[in-house]
């Protein structure tokens, strides 16, 4: 069996668009500590992972299941949400569906199909980096917003003292700096300077759910994948993107 | 269809190679009716999966955007959203041209006398919204960005090639002209015949006229929003009429939406929410679609596949996650 309640059907909603814009489909891994899922975009260019403690649920009981969900459906389903919606998601496994439930003045029930998928054996992979970037997610999201007036990549840039966002299209530039002691950075260790450059659609996918007060965790060295880690709503997400050829 | 403009204006016959390394908005439809009317075995009948599903416009899709590709020519496909209502005669006529067609196809399949039969079933291509659908869906796997317009995809392209975000429109029609591009490329996505450049300023200073006035020409000889234009009145009458200043006393008189045609010419539907960036194309994916489902030959799409993953590899210069999971 599965069922979990949240809190906020609206702060979960976040956690669906995001990664419905990378994914169209999803394997969920329940046990009784929790769900995971992971899983690499079809060009594999990017990975996204999702943990959901059990913590991040208000009540919680499961075995072990594999849920495999079509993404669009549910980020439909999702976006129903009102407000003060609390969430149940619950497995029917009898008619083979997750039922979504948003619980407020009454019950509004979806049962989604499950699709035949089986867990995804992609799991994020251990990658010594040399570098970690703690900025405020909103300051972030604006920066590559900035970039995308003038390009469809930015260079991502680190060294002792900043943290830089860079784009260059082919008549004009921009340029966002995040100084060590700017009110952005929460930490900036750099062991050393890095510069790699990303395909920016997919970082701003990756970045749809911030919203103002979120904190990301960057991981950046040369000719890595990018990581991006951030939590919603007790949801712990990492994203993996891989480097593009600068020039 | 369009106006009917082709022998009156300046064109100029290019090569590929004065394409590359721009970006095209093509008009989607325009170029799916072609694949459609185009691409068929040689008794005429269209190509068809096993359950005898019409599969041409796939075949155009993939293997021309591959062919633009490799020329490093970048194609953006424009579809259309909800047409002008002034068009719905325009459709209507067309549904009973193919009525009338998919009749006499029948007849000369019944006397046998398939040479017939293979002309009229050319003429019978309906574009279902589920191939139109299919095809964004392959343009998806290949990633390949298209755009889907709010109302005319003409219109869309247009306004795209105006920014400068593309360097022109390619369509087989005018009609983008008078929506203002200021290049129209033909014959890009057919086999047959070299590509045709024709540009806008070079087409108003040649006539000595301005875009207004090459709407108004138009709207005489009849547009998608008024077929068959005004009864009597070619090009050379209408640019006369153009030409002595008396041009939209005359067409207020004669066409009974004249204001609301121009306003769909001069002030279309359009959006500036559209992505233009390639991304890598899910190879498996494609085979799914094209082999599996549509029983396409598996040689040959995976040949196209991997030269598509190459050269959007080397346009993006994207990397995959691939090297860290070894």
């Amino acid at each position: 069996m599965f069922r979990g309640v949240m809190e906020s059907a609206k702060e979960f909603k976040k956690v669906v668009d995001t990664i419905s814009t990378l994914l169209d489909e999803i394997c969920f891994e329940v046990d009784e500590e929790g769900i995971k899922a992971s899983a690499m975009d079809p060009s594999h260019v990017a990975l996204v992972s999702l943990e959901i403690p059990r913590l991040a649920f208000e009540e919680y009981e499961a075995d072990s299941h594999d849920i495999g969900i079509d993404l669009e459906a549910f980020k439909k389903v999702m976006n129903r949400a009102k407000a003060k919606d609390r969430l149940i998601l619950e497995l029917d496994e009898e008619k083979n569906k997750l039922n979504v439930i948003f619980e407020n003045t009454g019950k509004r029930k979806f049962s989604l199909a499950l699709l035949d998928i089986s867990a995804s054996s992609v799991k994020v992979p251990e990658i010594e980096y040399p570098n970690v970037i703690m900025i405020k997610g909103d300051a972030f999201k604006e920066a590559l917003k900035d970039a995308d007036l003038f390009s469809d990549y930015v260079i991502l840039k680190a060294d002792e003292d900043k943290f830089v966002i860079h784009a260059k299209g082919d008549l004009n530039e921009n340029e966002a700096i995040f100084e060590k002691d700017s009110s952005a950075i929460i930490s900036l260790e750099v062991k050393e300077e890095a510069k790699s450059a990303f395909n920016l659609d997919y970082l701003m996918d990756m970045v749809k759910g911030v919203s103002s007060g979120d904190i990301i965790k960057i991981y950046l060295g040369n000719d890595m994948p990018l990581k991006l880690e951030y939590s919603i709503a007790g949801v712990n997400l990492t994203f993996l993107l891989a480097p593009r050829i600068e020039g | 269809m369009g106006v009917q403009f082709g022998d009156f204006i300046p064109k100029n016959i290019i090569s590929f190679e004065d394409l590359k390394g721009k970006k095209v908005a093509i008009d989607g439809m325009n170029a799916l009716y072609q694949f459609l009317t185009s691409i068929r075995l040689r008794d005429g009948s269209p190509l068809r999966n096993r359950k005898g599903e019409i599969t041409s416009a796939y075949n155009g899709v993939f293997y021309k955007t591959i062919h633009l590709l490799e020329n490093d020519i970048t194609p953006i496909w424009v579809f259309d959203g909800e047409p002008p209502k002034l068009k719905e005669k325009t459709r209507k006529v067309r549904r009973e041209m193919k009525e009338k067609a998919e009749l006499k196809m029948k007849e000369a399949i019944k006397k046998e006398d398939f040479e017939e039969a293979a002309k009229y079933a050319k003429r019978v291509s309906y574009l279902t919204p589920k191939m139109v659908e299919n095809c964004k869906y392959l343009l998806s796997l290949m990633g390949i960005p298209y755009v889907e317009a709010p109302s005319e995809g003409e219109a869309q392209a247009s306004y795209m090639a105006k920014k400068g975000d593309v360097w022109a429109v390619v369509s087989q029609d005018y009609d983008a002209l008078l929506y203002g591009a200021p290049r129209v490329v033909r014959n890009l996505t057919t086999t047959k015949e070299m590509p045709e450049l024709i540009e806008l300023n070079e087409v108003l200073e040649d006539l000595r006229i301005s875009l207004d006035d090459l709407i108004d020409i138009a709207i005489f000889m009849g547009t998608d929003y008024n077929p068959g234009g005004v009864k009597g009145i070619g090009f050379k009458r209408a640019y006369e009429l153009v030409r002595s200043g008396v041009a939209k006393d005359v067409l207020k008189k004669e066409v009974e939406y004249y204001d609301e045609i121009k306003r769909i010419f001069k002030e279309p539907k359009v959006t500036d929410n559209y992505s233009l960036s390639l991304k890598l194309p899910d190879k498996e994916g494609i085979i799914k679609f094209l082999v599996d489902e549509n029983d396409f030959n598996y040689d040959r799409v995976k040949k196209h596949v991997d030269k598509l993953y190459n050269l959007i590899a080397n346009k993006t210069k994207q990397k995959t996650l691939d090297a860290w999971f070894k």
